[in-house]
């Protein structure tokens, strides 16, 4: 089956076509990975046309014929990122969507702060909300609804679960059967499918450190510690000790080898990120 | 998403010059072939963003492709082979093709890692049907000269073609 000669017929074939400016395949690459970052824009434009003619002609009072149009638009924007990279996103209302890696956000641009503020969301995103009476903002995941009027949280929408996490400001955190909750700064809730939604009581205090690039670790276990590390920032540690340790310490947006460096120092251990 | 996008740009790597490789023998046209493998490539990775689960990548992959590239012949004034018709027959892609394909991917990155001048002297001849003569002419150099770069080419590419290791093109 395999023929382990070449003849001249197979090169003659691949010299045919053979251009040094084309198959490069890191180019295409980079072209395909560019096209999954994109705000992709759904036009639909509906027209009505209704149009009367009239077939008797009334002496008093003639009906006319008329077309008019009804425009209803809809103007669909979905915002996502790949999985490597959170997102900025600005809202026409200027308040802010932190996107984090693979999540999508979805609103209709045409209705957008008409008399509410709507957006849709899957995975996990911060939003810093601006205060605005007259129009709610709303966030609808597939389980649960945020509803709000301006403050900072942050909504992570799993496939069966929404969690949300207040960080200024108040929210009302609802679900279709059950009883709504509001929440207030420093409080986080979940709602899983047609389930209650609970209060959540041991609030993770670095739940918002992948935008934040804040860590407060207080008398933490080491392996909790590096799980969040790898969490956030998308790396394998490994040489991690059998003994129990803890670690009380706080860090302020520095990079994940230099965090790594302190704790080795603190600890005297020999983690290392592995390549 | 069960396919990272780390694996998936590893698979990407693997697969799009055979890909190509593949589609160019029904397309005969390098631009067109590119564009259906990465539109194809495209449309398996909104696929897999959405959730499904592909198992044998490669496998799916060369299928899609031919199918792209069938209904990509039938919608254009280009002439089906008796052949190719024959092959669509079946659901999978032939081992016997997918290798000829790999091998000539590889054949194409072994053209483009030959310097310069060999590489210019090998297309002349084999690309623009050149004789030895005539190309010894044109470049000014001797016949023995076109030989010799043309015997180092050959040797030089069918080491590499058919070498059976994987490695990232291009």
């Amino acid at each position: 089956m395999e023929n382990s000669k070449l003849n001249e017929e197979d090169i003659r074939f691949v010299a045919r076509f053979y251009d040094p400016l084309k198959m490069d395949t890191s180019e295409a690459w980079k072209k395909l990975k560019l096209a999954s970052v994109t705000e992709i824009k759904y036009h639909s434009v509906l027209y009505r046309i209704a149009s009367v003619v009239a077939v008797l002609i009334i002496v008093i009072g003639c009906i006319s014929v008329y077309l008019y149009t009804n425009h209803d638009k809809q103007d669909w924007i979905i915002v996502t990122t790949d999985g490597e990279h959170s997102l900025v996103y600005v809202l026409p209302d200027s308040s802010t969507v932190y996107l984090a890696k693979e999540a999508i956000l979805k609103y209709n641009k045409g209705d957008y702060d008409v008399r509410s503020r709507n957006v849709e969301l899957s995975g996990k995103a911060f939003f810093e909300v601006c205060h605005k009476e007259e129009s709610p903002f709303i966030v609808k995941t597939s389980i649960a609804g945020v509803q709000v009027l301006g403050t900072c949280f942050q909504v992570r929408a799993d496939l069966d679960t929404t969690s949300i996490f207040v960080d200024s400001g108040k929210v009302r955190f609802y679900n279709k059967k059950y009883p709504d909750v509001i929440l207030e700064a420093g409080e986080g809730a979940y709602a899983v499918k047609d389930g209650n939604i609970k209060k959540d009581t041991n609030v993770d205090v670095n739940i918002l450190s992948w935008k934040t690039n804040i860590f407060c670790f207080r008398d933490t276990p080491l392996p909790i510690v590096i799980k969040k590390l790898e969490e956030v920032y998308g790396v394998h540690i490994i040489n991690i000790p059998q003994k129990d340790y803890h670690l009380t310490s706080s860090f302020h947006d520095i990079s994940v080898s230099e965090i790594i460096n302190l704790i080795n120092e603190a600890l005297d251990i020999h983690l290392k990120i592995e390549l | 998403m069960e396919l990272t996008v780390k694996e998936f740009e590893h698979f990407y790597r693997c697969l799009y010059r055979p890909l190509g490789m593949y589609v160019l023998r029904y397309t005969e046209n390098i631009d067109d072939a590119e564009d259906i493998v990465q539109e194809a490539f495209a449309n398996v990775w909104d696929k897999v963003s959405s959730g499904e689960v592909i198992s044998d990548f490669k496998s799916y992959m060369y299928r899609v492709v031919r199918n792209r590239a069938l209904s990509f012949l039938q919608s254009s004034p280009y002439e089906l082979s008796e052949e190719m018709i024959q092959n669509d027959n079946s659901d999978e892609v032939e081992e016997e093709q997918i290798y000829i394909a790999e091998r000539d991917a590889r054949l194409w990155t072994a053209i483009d890692k030959l310097p310069a001048q060999r590489r210019k002297i090998f297309l002349l001849a084999k690309r623009d049907g050149l004789t030895y003569a005539e190309i010894a002419e044109e470049l000014n150099l001797s016949v023995k000269t076109i030989e010799h770069q043309i015997s180092k080419a050959l040797k030089c590419l069918r080491d590499k073609a058919v070498k059976i290791y994987t490695f990232f093109f291009g």
